[in-house]
Formats: structure tokens, sequence, C-alpha cells
């Protein structure tokens, strides 16, 4: 490479001497999250509970809570013990298991 | 999708695993037994039945169940034509033969009501005699009532 050129002379001999300003690093990040929107508290609660482990939790919870909220009701199918054995014995009952009409 | 839709959409799936979850519960753990045999355990506990005579009176509700359905049978063979032809295919009314068709329903909704009555002074007698009465005296009276309601409710579809 020919270096009688004095360009090049200059060049290598050329150093920057730039110093940061102090408060740069902030300066910029700043400038960062003044482009971003603040996320919404529904995308940081799906982002919360969308991981692998919560859903298969939340899932479980449901699961166990289905079972636990039909132990706790009563049984709305189940009749009073009267009432079914005078439903079962009596054809005017309106509820009478052989009856149609 | 955005973040709200696949939020809305586990929070659906959740609801309808938990809603399986306790329809599986309650079909699989909780069967709803059935109106005879609620029926009989609570004669057993209201009345006292040693295990014998809880065998017996169950032994003889068994019978009853088998006359009670051949006879219901009848009955609703008795009940649909009657009001069936009352209202008629056109919704006019007619009275041609209801009226001896209401008879021999009245007359067959009596041989029921005898049938039934027999067999409860018969699991009466199976039970001490204390307890016998208190079951006739509560229980006779409401299933003669509901023969009353029936017949009125027969004798209102026919007029409306």
């Amino acid at each position: 490479m020919n270096t009688d050129d004095p360009l090049d002379q200059l060049l290598s001999e050329w150093q920057v001497r730039a110093e940061v300003p102090p408060e740069f690093r902030r300066e910029v990040w700043k400038a960062i999250s003044s482009t971003c929107n603040e996320p919404t508290w529904i995308e940081k609660l799906s982002w919360w509970l969308l991981q692998p482990r919560r859903k298969i939790l939340a899932l479980a919870v449901a699961v166990i809570g289905g079972v636990i909220l039909d132990f706790a009701l009563p049984n709305s199918d189940e009749l009073s013990p009267h009432d079914a054995y005078v439903m079962s014995i009596s054809p005017f009952d309106p509820h009478h298991p052989n009856r149609r009409f | 999708m955005s973040a709200g839709r696949r939020l809305i959409g586990f929070i659906l799936l959740a609801v309808l695993v938990g809603v399986g979850s306790r329809w599986a519960t309650h079909e699989l753990l909780r069967p709803t037994p059935s109106t005879h045999d609620l029926g009989l355990r609570w004669l057993k506990e209201e009345f006292h039945l040693t295990e014998k005579s809880y065998q017996e009176v169950a032994s003889i509700h068994q019978e009853y169940f088998l006359r009670c359905e051949d006879m219901c049978k009848k009955l609703d063979a008795a009940t649909h034509p009657l009001l069936w032809r009352t209202r008629g295919r056109t919704g006019k009314k007619q009275t041609g033969g209801v009226e001896k068709d209401r008879q021999a329903e009245r007359a067959l909704c009596t041989d029921c009501e005898a049938e039934m009555v027999a067999h409860l002074q018969r699991v009466a007698k199976l039970m001490p005699e204390h307890e016998g009465s208190r079951f006739l005296k509560l229980i006779l009276p409401e299933v003669i009532e509901q023969h009353r309601q029936h017949d009125n409710r027969v004798t209102s579809l026919m007029q409306r």
C-alpha cells in the first residue's frame, strides 16, 4: 500500500477524543422508553398467566374447584326422601315415574 | 392474536374445564339414587325399621311397584285418548262417548287408589304398631289428596 499520501499520514496521527456526557446512558433509555407504550394490565396479566407452568396450574385449580363446588352444593336433583316415597307409590303424583299423563 | 384475546380464550377454557369437572363429579362420584331407593331409605329411617322389617317392606314394595307399573299403563291408556278426543285434532271439543271414557278412567283411578291403600296398610302392619299408625296418618291423606287433584286436573284439561 502506498503511504506517501500526506492524507494517510494525517489520518494515522488523528485521534478522536470524544467524552461521553455523564447522563448519556440514562438519556438513551429515556428516549427508548418514550417511544414504547406502557403494557396494559391485560397484557401484564396475560404475560403472567400464560406461562406454561401457570397454565397447567390454573387448569388444575379449575378441575379441583369443580370437584369441591359439586360437593359443597346440595344435590339439587335429590328430592326430599318423604317426597320421593310419595312419588314412588302414588300414581296420582304428577311426577310418578310410571305415569306419562 | 392479541394478549387480551389469548387471555380471554384461556379463561374460557379454564371455566369449561371447571364445569366439566363438576359435571363429571356429579355423574360419577355422586349418582342420584332412584326415587324408589330414596323413598325406601326414608321409610327405614323415619319409622325405625329393623333390618328384618326393612327387607320385608322392601320386598312388598318391589311387588307393588310391578303391579303399579301395569296399573299406570292402563291408566295412561285411559287418560291419553280421553284428553286427545276431548280436544280433537281440530281443537274442537267432542263430547260423544267422552263421558263413558271418563267414567272408565275414574273407575281405574279408584282401583289404583284401593291397591295403593291396601299396600300402605300392609306396609304399616310390618312396622311397630305406633309407627304403623303414624305412617298411615302421614301418608294416606297426602295420596288421597293427590287423587282428588288428579281428578280435578283431568276435568280441567277436558274443559279447556
